[in-house]
């Protein structure tokens, strides 16, 4: 009988528990966070550049669960380490969705990886937000519905390379790629963006080393016989540091003018040390010196406020990572609150031509092909007292939208492509 | 029937019951991304089943095989792709396509003596393919890979893995069939003799060369389907398919679940696919866990998971029979 009892009252327990829930779903919702499923190579080379990107949505992240989140509902994100590599930045896309039951997913730095998760997000209608791999294909191309990318692009960061070079006016150009498709993506933008702004230029030559390339002294040397004014260097983060060290030893930057984007990327410099150039060329999509604006001495002084709490205090956030990580985590929140719901559907419209505020203005989101409009920051690197490392002095800002292909280019990759 | 033959019956029926009801059990208990998990093991142990007649019963350690893997499911998805070839065509073109990839490098494999210069020669042709569709971006795009193949709807993945797990399935099972069939065949024996001892195999008449050429062949071609299967679960495809470490990963598959077990590989491929997806999904240090899982199992089985069950079966016949 005592049993009994105890089991009524387990059971009727139950009900009201039960019948509670159905009635305010709300403090079922409270409970369930808002899952981000955060795809990209957290071990390797290209950790140097993840890490802080990861840190840049948390930062924002943090900021906003401290704020309540959304409902009540926090947002967490859930990593996983595809290892640079396509098929199992893939395979954790489908477990984060099929498993985690993740809301958005979100990454990655290899292209080919995040034109293969963007084809599972198409497929399964969920929506991903590109933070830093950088192949115009993913939004122009194989472009659609789900994917947006909150960080620039290699037509973008090459056309306003181009752009920029034109206003040097060297004539005879090098052009020193790396053998992949960043590199081979990034210099014909340049060279498109130079003919463009400059028309008369002459490439001398191009030379295209393969992939993770040791010993660069023998392509330096042909580029010199070819007695170019200036050289393009068209090359991805970790070679870049490679090359660089080389380029050093053979004093490359004496001998000829260098350009080469993402240079002037606090990563570089702390990278390269001692052999990072001087009197250089350089670009990045974000420079924690400019503006020298309250806006981003704030966002410069968050972040290392948030590193520090992680124990890896970082005073210059890079453009590469932390920014772009930055963005990509506000333009999906700011999405979440326009739309008032974390339905894909709601949110993808959202997203589509919103405006967010960053320590750099204002960056909108193309309605037509899901590119971010991310400026371009240009200009010599050199020395400057008061500064850690060599850093760019009279900045030039190109504004995306002057280096973005048209709606109806983007339309027609796209249409080409099916 | 005797005793071992009726329980051999009774375990195949019951493991057949149970891949043929497991989608139910699965939609019912978990996720679909079990099925998908156990599709990915069904590719693996394929690959890994055709590599192990190279290496377990030839006993010619290829460092190449991912170029074979690689090539059926290159070869399938261009087809696909670029031009308007019929499904069927193009899913038998790409281990015809494996096959004769198999046949070059073996041509000239098969004639070198010795371990290491064999596994050279088959893993500098698998890295000269590897180079080749990385950088031939007008045709197979490179670094970027290719995305959005197109599958037929009967057993697209795009709402369940269900009819792809069974289609998987059936293509798996055939392909085990044949390759079970091929190693209990005189050809197979010959091959575990050239394993054995090579020289003394020349001295009654085999010709070594011959056959290795052929095991070698057979081998590209079914790892040319599972290329291709991976093809139609992924629907993408990238050069890494073609890296030496996928021709690792068979190895270390076969050295896990055993080596001269026909189903050792198999074995293997479920340790690995579901410790991989078990591990990453709470640490970056899968790399590590691998490592001491390949240690342990060096030093303590040998003959690898699949080989000792196997011994202890044998031993428990035996026992009984006594």
């Amino acid at each position: 009988m005592r049993i009994g009892t105890k089991w009524t009252v387990v059971a009727l327990s139950s009900l009201v528990a039960i019948a509670i829930c159905i009635a305010t779903p709300a403090c079922v919702l409270a409970e369930k966070p808002i899952k981000v499923g955060l795809i990209d190579s957290y071990t390797g080379g290209a950790a140097a550049f993840t890490k802080p990107a990861l840190n840049g949505w948390k930062m924002v992240i943090e900021e906003f669960n401290s704020k309540g989140g959304f409902k009540g509902r926090k947002i967490e994100i859930v990593t996983r380490d595809d290892k640079f590599k396509p098929d199992e930045a893939l395979s954790h896309a489908r477990e984060l969705l099929l498993k985690e039951n993740v809301d958005f997913l979100a990454g990655t730095t290899n292209s080919g990886a995040c034109l293969a998760v963007s084809e599972f997000a198409k497929q399964k209608k969920k929506l991903l937000m590109v933070h830093m791999a950088r192949s115009e294909r993913i939004t122009e191309a194989k472009g659609h519905q789900y994917v947006f990318r909150g960080s620039p692009s290699a037509d973008i960061e090459g056309s306003a390379g181009g752009a920029f070079a034109a206003t040097t006016q060297f004539k005879k150009w090098y052009i020193l790629g790396e053998d992949y498709e960043y590199g081979h993506s990034i210099a014909d933008n340049f060279w498109k963006g130079l003919v463009r702004n400059q028309p008369g230029v002459e490439k001398v030559g191009e030379a295209w080393p393969k992939l993770q390339e040791t010993d660069y002294t023998p392509y330096l040397t042909a580029m010199m016989a070819k007695k170019p004014d200036a050289v393009y260097i068209a090359f991805g983060a970790s070679g870049m540091v490679t090359i660089m060290k080389q380029a050093k030893l053979f004093g490359l930057t004496e001998k000829v003018a260098v350009f080469a984007f993402s240079l002037a990327d606090s990563a570089f410099p702390r990278a390269l040390k001692d052999s990072m150039p001087v009197d250089v060329y350089g670009g990045s999509n974000y420079l924690w010196y400019y503006p020298d604006s309250p806006g981003n001495k704030t966002f410069v002084k968050n972040y290392l406020d948030f590193t520090e709490k992680l124990g890896e205090p970082d005073p210059y956030p890079s453009g590469i990572g932390a920014f772009s990580g930055y963005c990509c985590a506000k333009f999906l929140i700011e999405a979440i609150l326009k739309a008032d719901s974390v339905e894909t559907e709601k949110v993808v419209k959202a997203l589509e031509g919103l405006a967010i505020d960053t320590p750099i203005g204002k960056i909108v989101m193309r309605g037509c092909d899901h590119q971010a409009e991310t400026p371009s920051f240009w200009g010599k690197i050199v020395k400057v007292e008061g500064f850690p490392f060599p850093v760019v002095k009279d900045v030039v800002m190109t504004p995306a939208d002057k280096n973005m292909p048209t709606c109806a280019e983007v339309m027609e990759l796209r249409k080409g492509d099916k | 029937m005797d005793a071992t033959g009726k329980s051999k019956w009774i375990v195949g029926l019951a493991a057949a019951v149970l891949l043929i009801a497991f989608p139910l059990i699965i939609e019912r208990l978990t996720s679909q991304y079990y099925l998908y998990l156990t599709v990915k093991i069904m590719i693996w142990a394929l690959f890994a089943t055709s590599f192990n007649l190279v290496l377990g019963y030839g006993g010619m350690m290829s460092f190449g095989h991912a170029a074979f893997y690689g090539a059926g499911a290159y070869c399938c998805a261009l087809l696909l792709v670029k031009t308007a070839c019929p499904v069927w065509a193009a899913a038998l073109a790409g281990p015809a396509f494996a096959a004769a990839i198999g046949l070059v490098i073996g041509y000239f494999s098969v004639k070198i003596k010795g371990v290491f210069y064999f596994a050279t020669l088959t893993l500098a042709f698998s890295q000269l393919f590897y180079i080749l569709v990385f950088k031939w971006r007008s045709l197979t795009l490179g670094d970027d890979g290719i995305q959005g193949i197109p599958v037929p709807e009967c057993i697209s993945t795009l709402e369940s893995y269900t009819n792809y797990y069974y289609f998987a399935l059936v293509v798996t099972a055939i392909c085990f069939y044949i390759l079970r069939r091929i190693v209990q065949s005189p050809f197979g024996l010959i091959l575990n003799t050239l394993r054995e001892n090579a020289e003394r195999s020349t001295f009654i008449g085999v010709n070594a060369q011959k056959h290795r050429l052929i095991a070698f062949v057979i081998s590209a071609f079914f790892s040319g389907i599972a290329g291709v299967l991976l093809v139609f679960l992924e629907t993408s495809l990238s050069p890494d398919v073609l890296k030496w470490s996928n021709s690792g990963e068979v190895i270390l598959m076969g050295l896990l679940g055993g080596m001269h077990v026909f189903l050792g590989p198999t074995l293997g491929a479920a340790i690995m696919v579901l410790l991989n997806s078990f591990v990453t999904s709470y640490s970056e240090y899968w790399g590590l866990c691998l490592g001491l899982t390949l240690v342990l199992i060096v030093l303590f089985f040998p003959q690898g998971v699949g080989g000792l069950v196997h011994e202890r079966l044998e031993a428990r016949a035996k026992r009984k029979t006594a």
